[in-house]
């Protein structure tokens, strides 16, 4: 039994991989054909949604909620910071604007807004060093300094999950 | 007319007095612009249209945006081989091979687990050559997959067309790097999402079957 265990020692690598892949090509096709790129991004989320894998919040957040499109501020959103005006009394005395700053983000294709509160003082759980368990590195290192940002945020939210 | 007055009143202000009575409002000159209605702009009323949208699209609505097709000439093959140059580096990382490597032959040591990761691999991105077809004008086609669904992939020729191919029925040949592997349609029947999780079934062992 315990050698059976020890053998997947990166369970859903693969998936992991092919969705890496799949949000690479999304982000490729944003602004040359949204059709495109909603729908390689979608297939990236049902894999993720089949094998029962978390994609990273920072990958998440690059994908329109509504309908997948791969958001780029400027070509397929547009990023608006924006300030509550309910406290805008207490911004007066405040030094810190930052505080009742939001940042919205809305998709060109379906009009979805998503709002990012701006909190400096907001720690996110994945930054917390608490919450990485183990650290897997794949065998071989030449093409592991050439992988983009996503799949090493794809396994760090895999470190997350095993725990 | 209520809005003649109130047009009379705003520019009463502006206009020295000897000259108020020469002045004549034609009421054809008058645009107004929408969403002047009063009613609507209270804040209650925008405050309802703001609700949250949903997260989830509408059917209707989704073919409105145009997500549900792609027109035959809505992917250019440069933006195809851009995929595939992507799609280049992910096979070399999922088979873990390297460029000039030859697969090991049936024999050979490392053969299963490569036959596994190959069935489970992506598809999408990869430069199909149909070898063998029922029909007979679809074989010899080279492109680009860039959509696949459970019967059909859909290709990106050199002449910027995207054309579907059935997959039932056809041999494929995969070209990645020096390596062409052979994949017959038939066993390729899946829709692309679940063709990860799905598992794979053995090849029928007839000795145990007799």
């Amino acid at each position: 039994m315990s050698s059976k265990k020890q053998q997947p020692a990166f369970q859903g690598k693969e998936c992991f991989s092919r969705m890496n892949f799949l949000f690479q090509a999304s982000m490729l096709m944003a602004g040359k054909n949204n059709a495109l790129s909603a729908y390689y991004g979608e297939l990236c989320r049902s894999i993720a949604k089949k094998a029962v894998l978390k994609i990273d919040p920072n990958i998440k957040r690059q994908m329109c909620k509504r309908c997948s499109l791969a958001l780029k501020p400027g070509i397929t959103a547009d990023l608006h910071a924006e300030t509550r005006r309910k406290r805008r009394k207490s911004l007066k005395n405040s030094d810190n604007v930052d505080e009742n700053t939001s940042m919205t983000l809305t998709c060109h294709q379906c009009g979805f807004r998503r709002q990012f509160i701006v909190n400096p003082n907001y720690n996110f759980w994945l930054d917390n060093e608490e919450s990485v368990v183990e650290s897997i590195t794949l065998g071989n290192n030449k093409p592991e300094s050439k992988q983009k940002q996503s799949l090493i945020s794809d396994k760090e939210t895999k470190e997350t999950t095993t725990k | 007319m209520d809005t003649n007055i109130i047009i009379r009143a705003l520019i009463n202000d502006m206009i020295a007095l000897p000259q108020r009575n020469d002045m004549n409002i034609n009421s054809e000159h008058i645009t107004m612009l929408e969403g002047g209605n009063t009613a609507r702009n209270s804040s209650s009323g925008r405050r309802g249209q703001r609700a949250r949208k949903s997260v989830v699209i509408p059917r209707r609505q989704h073919r409105a945006l145009g997500l549900h097709t792609l027109p035959t000439t809505a992917v250019s093959y440069e933006d195809a081989t851009l995929i595939h140059r992507v799609w280049k580096r992910y096979v070399r990382e999922a088979l873990g091979i390297e460029q000039g490597d030859v697969l090991p032959t049936v024999d050979e040591k490392g053969h299963d687990p490569i036959c596994q990761a190959l069935m489970k691999m992506e598809l999408h991105g990869a430069k199909i050559k149909v070898l063998e077809s029922k029909c007979e004008t679809l074989v010899g086609l080279i492109g680009v997959v860039v959509l696949e669904t459970k019967n059909i992939f859909k290709i990106v020729s050199t002449d910027d067309r995207l054309r579907s191919i059935p997959k039932q029925d056809s041999v494929f040949c995969i070209t990645i790097g020096n390596i062409e592997v052979v994949a017959y349609g038939k066993q390729l029947l899946t829709r692309s999402a679940e063709r990860s999780v799905k598992k794979i079934k053995a090849i029928l062992d007839f000795s145990s079957v007799d």
